[in-house]
Parts: C-alpha cells; structure tokens; sequence
C-alpha cells in the first residue's frame, strides 16, 4: 500500500531524461570495451612487429657467418692440399691453384671480421699466427719444389710443426664457428621467447575481447527494448489522454459508459491485466459494476452488485489510497468478496478511489489471473490514473444543483395560485360541458392547462364522433334491416330453386341410367356383330381350302391330258411306221409288177397280183393318212383343253386371292366390332360413373337445401340481433347527448 | 418297159458327187456292185428340183442298152423321183406324139423334156407323159462328151 498523492502530471514525464541517460550510459559502455579490445590489439600487433623486424637480421646474419666459417675451413683445407700435392706431384700447377685460393680466404676472413667482431677477435691473435706461419711454409715449400727439392717441400709440409700450426688454425677457427653457433642459438632462444610471451598475451586478451563485445550486446539489446517500452507507452499515454478527453466531455451519467469502457480496455492494456472494472457507488456500502474491459476468455461480471464493501476496502477507498493485494484468499476480504472473486477468476486485484469533487464517486478495480504482487510503480500509475478519472468526471452534473433550492419554494407557491385558478376554470367539465377552456399562463401549469385544453377537446371530438357513429348506425341499421330481409328472402328463394334444381338431377340421373342401358345393348349387338363376322371368317377359310382343292384337281387333268396328248404322238410315229412300210410294200409291188413283165405271158397272174399288193399298200397308206389327221385332231383339242385348264388355274389363284382379300376385310370388320364393344362398354361404365357422380350431386344438393334454411333462418336471426343493436344505439345517442359540445354537429 | 429293172429307196448321202456335171446330175451310185448314174428326173425335165433335205428319194433304175443286140453297151441309170405310185401297162398304140405346143404348156425344160418324151397317154383327163430312157441316156452322154472333149 503506498500513500496516495493527487499528482497532475504530464504524460510519462520521466521518459525523456531517461532515454538520454540510457543514450550516455550506452556510449560511454560501448567505448570502454572498445578502447579496452584497441589496446590489446595494439600492444599484441606491436610486440609481433618488433620481434619480427629485430630478428630478421640478426638471424640472416649469423647464417651469412656461419657459411662463411664454412667457407675458412674448406678453403684452408684446400691451400693445404694444394701445397701437399705440388710437394707430392712436383707439378708446379698446384701452385697455380694455391695462388687462386689464397686472396679468396682473405676475403672471407675479412668478411667474417666485419660482421662478427667480437667472436672474430677472440680467436683472431692465435689463428692470424698459425695462418701466417703456415702461408709461410707453403710458399717454402713452393719455393723448394721450384728449386727441385721435392722432398724437403714434401717433408716440410709433413712436419710436426706445421701439423701443429694447422692444428692451432683448426682449433681457431673452429672456436669462431662455435661462437657463431652459439650465437645464433642464443639468438633463437629469444625469438621463440618472444613469440611465447605474444602467444600467451593474445590467450589473455582473447577472453577479455570476448566478454567486452558481449557486454556492448547486452547493452544494445537493454538500450532498444528500453526505447521500445518507452515508444509503447507514449503512445498508450497519448490514447489514455483522448479517452480522458472523451469523459470530460460527457455530461449525463447514460452516456459515460461506452467511453469509459475503452477506457478500462486501455487501462487494462497498460497494466497487461485480464479484468478491469468500474464499480459505482450506489449507497455508502454498496457498489455497481457499470463499465468493464476482460479478457475475451473469462465470464462477463457487467451490472453485478457488490452489496457490501469489504472494511479494508472501504477504508483504503475514504482515505483515498490504493487498496493492492497478491495472493489470495485473503480472509479480511470476507467470503463474499473471495467468492465474487472467483466467479471473476482472478488471484490478484489492486483498487483505487475515484473522487468526482468532493465526494467518493466510484472506485476501479484491476485484476489479473495470476497470483502475484503489485509493484509500486504500478500502484503509483493506478492511484495517477484514477485521479485524472475523478477530474474528467468532475463535469458530469456540475451545472445545477445551487440556487436550485432558493427558487424551489417561490415557485411552487406560484404553482399552488395557477392550480387552484385552473381547477377553477375547468370545474365545469365535470358536469359533461365540454366547451369550458382553461385559461393558458406562462410556466408549467400554463403547460398543464394547455394539456387540459387538448384533452377536452379530444374528448369533445370523441363525443362528436361518437354522436355521429351512433347517428349513422342507426340509419346503416335502417338500412341493414332491410338488406337483410331481402337476403332472408333470396336465401328462401334459393332453397326453393335448390329444391327443383335436386328435382331435375334426379331426371338427369334417370337418364343417365337410360344410356347405361341403351350402352350395353349397343355393346352387345356389337359383340353378335363381331361373333357372326367371325364365322363368315370360318366360312371363308372353308371357301378357300375348296378352292385349292378345286385347283389341285384341275393340275391334275391337266398332267392327264398332257400325257393323252404324248400317247397320241406315240400314235403319230406308229403310223409313219406303218405308212412307210406301206410306200416300202408299194415299191415291192412295183419291183412285182416289173419282175413279172420281165417274165412275160407267164407272169401275167403275177403282176395282177403286184397291182393288187400295190392297190393295198396304197390304200394303207390313205388309211394311214386319215389316221394321221385324227391324231392331229386329237393333239389339237388337247392343246385347247391344257390352255383352258392353265386359264382356269389362274382364276382359281385369282378366286383364292379374292377369298383372301374378303377374309382380311372380315378380320377387320372384327377388330372394329371389337373395338366398338369395348367403347360401348366404356360408355357404360362412364355412365354408371356419372350416375354415381349425379347421386352424389343430388345429395350436395340436398345439403345445399339445408344449408340454404340455415342461411335463411339465420339471416332471420340477424335481422333480430340487428333490431336489437337499433335500440342499443339509440340508448347510446341518448347518453351520448348529455355532454355538451357547443354548436350543433 | 424292156429297160425297167427295179424300185429302190435310197438316201441321198449314196451318191457320189462328181465335178462338172449339170445340176439334174446327182452322182454315180453303187447298186449291187454296178455303177449306176443318179439323176434328178424333176430337175432333168426342168421341174422343181428334189428337196435333199429328205432322208431319201424314190429311184427308178434303168438298164437301157445301146449299139443294137451285137454289141450291146449298157449304162444303168437312176432316175431319183419323189414318189413312185405304180407300175402302168399301156399298149404301144395309145401312146400318142407329144406336140410343142403341149410340151411349152408344161413348163417343162423344153429341150430335154422334149428330146427325151416319146409321147404321152390319157388316163382319165391326166396325162401321164411316156419318156424314152435311151433318149436320157443320150443326153446324159452328149453332156459328158461336151464336158470332157
């Protein structure tokens, strides 16, 4: 609980200084990892240089000398192997060779001097000596080889003592290399302890780097979400402002919700919480949910009633502090409150007063669903926010309420003189006069009398409508009763031509009946009809088979005569037979006659026997002939009897066709009759159904009849009820003319 | 009647057809293995030739002899007919001269039927005509002789 302070401050006052602090801060945070990185970078590049540019020529110079070295002993072995082998060979080119050599090893000599003084002058003494006697020795020897004493240079060259020069030269030279050597060594020793010591100074800065960039990082991240809150709350700042704006500009308590809703939805944004309500005071324990923001997953706690504040509450709220609490169930709360809680589902609440004025208006409460405590700064803002509430509610309802109670009195007294002057005026309409007006004076019973005016004279037009309905039901009723006798009458008519109508169905029915009959003898004469086609159809096909059987008769004459016809033919060639043996008897007859006149008197007798034979054979040929004609007779007559016969297959064919033809007509005849027994059939079963339909129409009819007595007795019943709605009228026109409404309507 | 021999019926595929002969020449004709000259009697007397169509013709064979009884020369002759009716006996003495005048009211090929018609005889109202057989004979001869000089 922090004491509350009525603060008017502008909106996030702190958020600019603080930017600017987080701005510095970060600068000066990310400039001192950066110097620190530079540093070492530098320090660790600047020792990796020097070491390098220091022993890069120290190093090539202790190989330039120790080459040299090299140099020295392998040319001093060669002037003295030169110088033996002349003594050896007596060949004077040796020399040549020596001659050659020996300005070279000076120069080497001179070369390791420069470079290399100290190591050189160490051993310079001893080996200048030993050098110089055995050049010395050399160029005797030389000498003596010239001169032809080979074996004393050889001897010479062999000695001990200038073995011992050699080996004093050696040793020299020998010490100077291992100076170098060890120089060079010395040299590399320290390179690598360099390195060693870049090595480890570059593991150290490693790890420092490392940590510095991740501080810069964190840094930045911090610096942007800082802004990022910082950006969100101006604008929720802003957004809280016209919300505040909004309410002050509301003067009626009706309109105060909407706007203080979405101020509660913004409220409840900034504080991240689920639920957000305005309660209202409505007694001095007792308060209103009017204006709520929640979270779209817990219930609606809208127009609820806290019926009594609990004390802790209650006191925080008239000494005007934020009431917070984390963790429930807090048990000062009382029960009613823990429970209301948890129909709200929330664990955590924080409540601050809103003041209107002087006076206690209201109070917010913001709750979360989460368990948890209420920091300061947020018990700060509420107490801030609900302060600025308070002020913009402070214009709701600002205007009156002062010299309101002054005039209350004058104007009542005023109020009592103009009521008693109006009921003074308008007694007289309680009598029925409506033609009485009250007199209009300014103010609210001028107000009333104007009412009282309009509601007179909508009365006095109601009575005015009600004499004149009440004039014009009598006359309609006059009229009505007339009209209705008339209908009692047509309705009577109507019966009486329903009772002949009904009459003359029954006639209809009669003769429908009629035709059914009438239709079913038709039906069967067409069936007779159909029964004696059918045996004409039989008949015929009697008919036919005689017919064929006729014409099978016919063929077969005809295949008889035909056969007449050839065994005539067969006549014919017997009877050229016979005429030819006849010609052929004639001949003989002939040769007789010949034969017998050949023999003279003697054959006389013969040859009228010849002529006898001849006469025959010529009268059997006559008979031959004569035969012939018959047979041709015969043969033509048959020919004539086959024509007729073909002729009279072709009627028969002709007479089968026509029998056919007839017998199709017949079956024809017996379909139609078929047909026509089948339609007259129909027609009597339609007529049976439109008897039936007219039996039916004849009892509708009969139903009609009753109707239409109903009708006619109730149309008597109308005309009574009507005659008594005409003396109900009239006692309405005699009650109604009691008022009095002036002129005459 | 003293030439007469006999009747035969022959078909006209016996004869052999021989070259330069006149049309009523039918050919030369085996019977009973002695030559025999066929001829068209219609067609020699200068009637309707025979029809060969038919399948054979009557013939009356002739045996006439000539140089008198010394030396007697016989040409056998076949006159082919139509038909032959009979055998007549006429006495010699009926036998009456065939005019020109009847002979050019026949029709007939007046110079054969003439040289070779002796006369004619009435049977009834018919004339039957009497022909000479060594008359034929001659003709048939002289035709050769003018044929193959």
């Amino acid at each position: 609980m922090v004491s509350f302070r009525p603060l008017f401050l502008r909106p996030a006052p702190s958020s600019r200084p603080q930017r600017k602090v987080a701005g510095s801060r970060l600068a000066l945070a990310i400039s001192f990892p950066l110097g620190i990185s530079s540093l070492l970078f530098a320090v660790s590049a600047g020792s990796v240089a020097r070491t390098y540019f220091e022993f890069k020529p120290a190093i090539s110079r202790q190989f330039t000398l120790q080459n040299l070295s090299d140099q020295v002993i392998y040319l001093d072995e060669v002037l003295t192997m030169s110088a033996r082998m002349a003594a050896a060979s007596g060949d004077l080119s040796w020399e040549e060779r020596y001659n050659i050599h020996v300005p070279q090893l000076d120069e080497v000599l001179a070369e390791i001097q420069q470079l290399d003084p100290a190591s050189y002058e160490a051993y310079a003494a001893k080996t200048t000596a030993a050098n110089i006697k055995l050049v010395e020795w050399e160029v005797q020897a030389f000498d003596l080889i010239r001169a032809g004493e080979q074996e004393r240079a050889f001897n010479l060259l062999h000695s001990p003592e200038y073995e011992e020069q050699k080996r004093i030269y050696a040793e020299g030279i020998n010490q100077t290399l291992e100076a170098i050597r060890s120089n060079i060594q010395a040299s590399v020793q320290l390179y690598e302890q360099e390195l060693l010591q870049a090595l480890i100074f570059s593991g150290i800065s490693f790890p420092i780097l490392l940590l510095s960039w991740g501080i810069i990082l964190i840094l930045v991240r911090n610096f942007v979400r800082e802004r990022n809150a910082t950006y969100e709350r101006q604008v929720s700042d802003t957004r809280l402002a016209q919300r505040f704006a909004d309410i002050a500009r509301i003067r009626q308590e009706q309109e105060l919700i909407d706007p203080l809703t979405d101020l509660l939805g913004e409220m409840r944004q900034r504080f991240g919480a689920e639920r957000v309500a305005f309660y209202r005071l409505t007694a001095p324990e007792e308060a209103q949910v009017i204006a709520e923001s929640h979270d779209s997953r817990l219930p609606d706690t809208l127009g609820t009633l806290l019926r009594r504040i609990p004390a802790p509450i209650q006191q925080a709220l008239h000494g005007g502090q934020v009431y917070a609490f984390g963790p429930v169930p807090r048990p000062d709360l009382g029960a009613d409150y823990l429970q209301r809680l948890a129909t709200a589902q929330l664990k955590a609440e924080m409540i601050a007063p809103v003041v209107r004025g002087d006076e206690l208006y209201g109070f917010l409460a913001i709750g979360r669903a989460q368990s948890q405590s209420w920091s300061d700064e947020e018990q700060k803002t509420l107490a801030e926010l609900a302060n600025r509430l308070g002020q913009a509610l402070g214009n709701l309802g600002a205007l009156e309420q002062k010299a309101v109670a002054a005039q209350e009195r004058e104007r009542s007294e005023a109020l009592q003189r103009e009521l008693l002057q109006l009921i003074s005026e308008v007694t007289e309409a309680s009598r029925g006069d409506l033609t009485v007006r009250a007199q209009l004076t300014a103010g609210q019973v001028g107000i009333m009398a104007d009412f009282f005016n309009v509601i007179i004279e909508s009365l006095r037009d109601i009575v005015i409508q009600v004499q004149q309905a009440a004039g014009q039901v009598n006359q309609s009723i006059g009229r009505d009763e007339a009209a209705i006798r008339e209908l009692a009458e047509a309705a009577l008519r109507q019966a009486t031509q329903i009772e002949e109508t009904l009459r003359s169905v029954e006639q209809m029915t009669l003769s429908i009946e009629e035709v059914a009959d009438k239709a079913q003898q038709a039906a069967t004469v067409a069936e007779s009809a159909a029964a004696t086609a059918i045996n004409s159809s039989l008949t015929m096909d009697r008919t036919v088979q005689n017919i064929l059987q006729l014409r099978e008769t016919v063929a077969e004459t005809a295949k008889k005569v035909k056969r007449l016809g050839e065994s005539s033919q067969q006549i014919s060639k017997v009877v050229s037979l016979i005429n030819q043996i006849a010609l052929k008897t004639n001949l003989l007859a002939v040769n007789a006659s010949i034969e017998a006149a050949r023999a003279g008197e003697e054959g006389r007798g013969f040859a009228v026997v010849a002529e006898e034979v001849g006469a025959l054979a010529a009268q059997s040929a006559e008979a031959t002939r004569e035969i012939e004609r018959i047979v041709e007779g015969i043969q033509r007559e048959t020919g004539e009897v086959v024509q007729a016969m073909e002729t009279s297959t072709g009627q028969v064919v002709e007479g089968t066709r026509l029998v056919e033809a007839a017998k199709q007509s017949l079956g024809q005849i017996v379909e139609v009759s078929r047909q026509v027994n089948q339609l007259f059939q129909a027609i009597a079963r339609s007529t049976d159904a439109q008897a039936d339909a007219s039996q039916t129409v004849r009892q509708l009819m009969q139903q009609i009849a009753n109707i239409a007595a109903q009708t006619a007795a109730a149309s008597q019943q109308v005309a009574n009820s009507l005659q008594a709605t005409v003396a109900v009228a009239r006692q309405l026109q005699t009650s109604v003319s009691t008022f009095k409404v002036g002129e005459a309507v | 009647m003293a030439f007469a021999q006999e009747a035969l019926i022959v078909g006209p595929h016996h004869f052999t057809l021989l070259p330069n002969q006149p049309a009523w020449v039918l050919g030369l004709f085996n019977y009973r293995n002695r030559i025999l000259w066929g001829l068209d009697l219609p067609q020699f007397l200068g009637l309707e030739p025979l029809d060969f169509g038919q399948p054979e013709h009557h013939l009356v064979v002739m045996r006439p002899e000539f140089g008198g009884s010394a030396s007697p020369v016989r040409t056998g002759l076949g006159l082919a007919t139509q038909h032959v009716k009979g055998v007549a006996r006429v006495p010699a003495e009926e036998i009456q001269p065939l005019t020109k005048a009847q002979a050019a009211q026949n029709n007939f090929r007046l110079e054969n039927f003439y040289d070779s018609c002796k006369g004619l005889v009435l049977e009834g109202d018919e004339p039957l005509w009497v022909l000479d057989p060594l008359a034929i004979v001659q003709k048939l001869n002289s035709v050769d002789s003018s044929a193959n000089p």
